[in-house]
């Protein structure tokens, strides 16, 4: 687990509370260090090489290249060579190396040289200028985990090595079988920053290192009885925080390279450096992991606080993107959909308008009451002076020429029974063709022709604002006429004013009556509004298809009427037709008419149930849901 | 030539009428060659008299024929200029929105049109229809009053002016008084019961209104059904006559 010690290391903080501790000291050990050391002043500035780098650029040259942790040894060196204070970093190793080891007893190790540094015994590099035992090192680093790696467990103190203190019987086996006598310094425990492998067999730290009084030596460390070695309590030992790892460094440590505890195997196991200064080399402290292999993050991210709505939308968006990366299937093929029930009511339809054209029968019959509007527009006509043409618009397309030509045409009869000259004018492109149509139709019938009492005007164009400007002069706006006749001299006419019967029009008012034939609201709007200010004593009167008949009606049945007739649907106009006692198409069409809708009643019947009863289902459903 | 004329009159016009009606009733079977040939015909034909008609009936009196008999020498003529040069130069600049890159030169045309269209539409309309027909609805309120067209008087005339006045009121009323709907409320905005009342009265109106207008729509369809299967029967008695004799 991250965090946990070794036994013995609790033990130590137990007897060491962190109370008598600066509370600070556990997590921001360096500063503190530099604090205590000084080398936040001392220390080289930044960017600048060390001293040693500088005094030694041969030996660089030369290949051999020096740690980080050795740089900084070299420069506290070269400070403390003139202030007499140990280098700081560096394991309290002031004591002279002991004997070394027997050479035989030790496997071949790879050369193992760092420039500048003295090994000893139990495989230490040390700064041959380095302090002596037993020293205080103001500002020693607390414990901790250093920079190099290495964890140490208790320095900045130096103990006198004048102090006898018992060593541990191990130490001096190891001291037996060296052959010399045994390391006199006893140093605070400290683990090497460069162990051999073969110091990994026995206890980290040599016996003269540290004090079996000072410290609970761990449990493999007290089989070895009394023979610990006691370590003078140090005087003016500083505050210094326990042996822990603060949680962030705990959360940066490499997962795979960092062990908690110190356990170094054999050489062949050890990994080769990889980088650095120190590649190529077997044992040592691993930099590549620390700096290259990913890790814990630093800190641990923070939790993203989600709502309902944001999860939400955050559900909604992963379903849009697996609708988006669905494959849509091929639609199926749809079903040819036969159309029983249009071919039905077509077929209905179709006969009933069929069977009173072709067999003559049913008979339907002919209306008998007369609607109110007839007899005033029968008396409008008869009353419309007989000098005066009669203004006729066509505002109608060939699509209901059937419907309006039938309504018109008793009023255009007994125009022509009256012999009033009969004037065609359209705002529609088409207009004036039905104009012409039915005009030479009837006209034949009472010796009419084009020029011979009637003559089209043609198309007025312009909309709402060429009816404006006709009516207030009509001889300023260019119409070309239609079909225009012949002068009586056999030349062309040039213009429908040329005609003879128009001759005393000058303006709309001149005209006897005007008639508008419209198949839309909107058209008899417009000229009720825009000639209707112009016409002055002229009635206007309004042949009107049946849908229109609702929207254009108030303008006829005003208190002040702005329409003086009104004329609409076949029934009127088969009354006005048996009124002149002449049957014309409204009469032919009547019995057709009236099969046909009453087939088109019953079927709005037919279709009405079913309607009715799907209404009904959704009011109880509704009421259901309500409920 | 008087043979082909009665031909065309007689024979052919009234059979090419006849094939083309079937071929627009042949919808009833669904879409078809046969029907889109009718209508496409029928456009194409509609469109081009539509151009014929414009270009002899407004552009070469008004446009044309006018600058062609001023000649060279009448082009500086003033009326020339004010009534035929410049609606001509206008005519010319509305052919320039046929292009989007010169297409703003045209702004200048289409805002005369729209500007005096509006203008006239909107007069006529306040002139025309919304001053007479409220002060119609109005006048009617007078119980002795006698209306001109129907003969209308008292009671009758009283309640037929009720009827009116409230329906034209409450269908105003429907569409005008709405409010503003709360914020995050899928439906409809909260009405009150007056309001409620206030609406389905006047649903009532235009329902009516819509009926009529419908039923008037149909009857005009049946009149002109009976009158192309009269058509259609003519043509065949005439082809049958023509044939046999």
């Amino acid at each position: 687990m991250p965090g946990d010690v070794p036994e013995w290391l609790a033990a130590i903080r137990a007897e060491n509370p962190p109370a008598a501790e600066p509370p600070a000291a556990s997590t921001d050990w360096l500063s503190q260090l530099r604090e205590a050391d000084g080398s936040a002043q001392q220390g080289p500035p930044a960017g600048e090489p060390p001293t040693w780098v500088q005094a030694g650029e041969t030996g660089a040259a030369n290949g051999e290249q020096v740690p980080d942790w050795l740089a900084r040894v070299r420069g506290r060196q070269a400070e403390d060579s003139e202030t007499g204070e140990p280098p700081l970093g560096v394991p309290n190793l002031a004591a002279p190396p002991p004997a070394r080891r027997d050479e035989s007893d030790s496997r071949p190790l790879p050369p193992l040289e760092l420039p500048g540094l003295e090994e000893t015994d139990s495989g230490v590099f040390y700064p041959p200028e380095s302090p002596k035992a037993g020293q205080p090192v103001p500002g020693a680093e607390p414990p901790g985990l250093t920079d190099s790696g290495v964890f140490r467990l208790k320095t900045g103190i130096n103990i006198s090595a004048d102090k006898e203190a018992p060593m541990p019987s191990w130490l001096g086996q190891l001291e037996a079988e060296a052959g010399a006598p045994p390391a006199v310094p006893t140093g605070l425990p400290s683990v090497p920053a460069l162990v051999r492998a073969e110091d990994l067999s026995g206890p980290q730290l040599p016996g003269e290192d540290f004090s079996a009084e000072a410290l609970s030596l761990p449990e493999w460390l007290g089989q070895l009885g009394s023979e610990a070695a006691v370590v003078e309590p140090a005087e003016g030992r500083p505050d210094l925080a326990p042996a822990t790892l603060p949680a962030w460094l705990e959360a940066m440590r490499p997962v795979d390279a960092f062990r908690s505890s110190v356990e170094i195997g054999p050489e062949e196991e050890q990994a080769v450096e990889a980088a650095g200064p120190l590649a190529g080399l077997r044992g040592v402290l691993l930099a590549e992991p620390v700096v290259a292999i990913p890790r814990m993050a630093s800190a641990a991210p923070a939790l993203l606080e989600v709502n309902e709505r944001q999860y939400a939308q955050a559900e909604l968006m992963h379903r849009l993107v697996e609708e988006e990366q669905r494959e849509v299937s091929p639609a199926a093929p749809r079903r040819r959909h036969v159309p029983v029930v249009r071919w039905l009511v077509a077929a209905v339809l179709l006969a009933a308008a069929a069977l009173p054209t072709v067999l003559g029968v049913p008979t339907f019959p002919l209306p008998s009451t007369v609607p109110l509007e007839l007899d005033p527009l029968v008396s409008l006509v008869a009353a419309a002076p007989a000098n005066r043409p009669v203004l006729v618009v066509f505002e109608f397309e060939p699509g209901n020429a059937a419907e309006l030509q039938a309504v018109a045409e008793p009023m255009l009869e007994q125009m022509m029974q009256q012999g009033l000259a009969i004037a065609a004018l359209s705002t529609r492109s088409t207009g004036a063709l039905m104009a012409d149509q039915q005009l030479s139709t009837l006209g034949g019938n009472y010796g009419y022709s084009n020029g011979q009492g009637y003559v089209n005007l043609g198309y007025l164009p312009g909309g709402s604002v060429g009816v404006q400007l006709w009516s207030q002069d009509p001889l300023a706006v260019p119409t070309s006429g239609f079909a225009l006749p012949s002068a009586p001299d056999g030349t062309q006419l040039q213009s429908p004013w040329q005609v003879p019967m128009l001759a005393g029009v000058d303006e709309v008012a001149d005209f006897g009556m005007v008639a508008v034939v419209s198949s839309s609201a909107e058209a008899a709007r417009t000229w009720v509004e825009q000639a209707g200010p112009w016409m002055g004593a002229t009635p206007l009167v309004l042949v009107m298809t049946t849908g229109a008949d609702p929207v254009v009606r108030p303008y006829y049945e005003a208190q002040n009427p702005q329409v003086d007739g009104m004329l609409s649907s076949l029934p009127t106009a088969l009354s006005y037709s048996m009124r002149l006692g002449r049957p014309g198409a409204s009469f032919s069409l009547w019995n057709a008419f009236g099969l046909s809708a009453w087939a088109a009643v019953v079927f709005m019947i037919l279709g009405w149930i079913p309607a009715f009863g799907v209404w009904i289902n959704q009011q109880r459903k509704l009421r259901g849901a309500q409920r | 030539m008087t043979d082909l004329a009665g031909m065309l009159d007689s024979v052919i016009g009234p059979l090419a009428a006849a094939l083309l009606t079937l071929m627009v009733l042949s919808y009833l079977i669904g879409d078809n060659p046969l029907f889109r040939i009718a209508a496409y015909l029928f456009i194409g034909v509609a469109s081009g008299y539509a151009g014929a008609l414009v270009i002899r009936s407004v552009l070469w009196p008004g446009l044309i024929d006018p600058v062609l008999q001023a000649g060279a020498s009448g082009l500086l003529d003033p009326a020339l200029i004010t009534q035929v040069l410049l609606p001509g130069i206008l005519v010319v600049l509305l052919l320039f929105k046929l292009s989007p890159g010169i297409g703003r030169l045209g702004s200048l045309s289409l805002v005369l049109l729209l500007g005096v269209a509006a203008a006239v539409v909107v007069g006529g309309a306040i002139s025309g229809t919304l001053l007479p027909q409220t002060a119609a609805t109005v006048q009617t309120l007078n119980p002795a009053a006698v209306a001109p067209r129907t003969g209308e008087t008292g009671i009758e005339r009283l309640t037929n002016a009720v009827i009116v006045l409230s329906g034209t009121l409450l269908t105003l009323a429907s569409f005008r008084f709405t409010q503003r709907k709360p914020r995050g409320q899928v439906s409809g905005p909260s009405m009150g019961p007056w309001q409620r009342g206030v609406r389905q009265v006047a649903g009532l109106f235009i329902a009516i209104t819509f009926g009529v207008m419908f039923g008037g729509a149909l009857l005009a369809a049946v009149v002109v059904l009976a009158q192309r299967v009269q058509f259609l029967w003519s043509t065949v008695l005439g082809l049958v006559s023509q044939v046999l004799g």
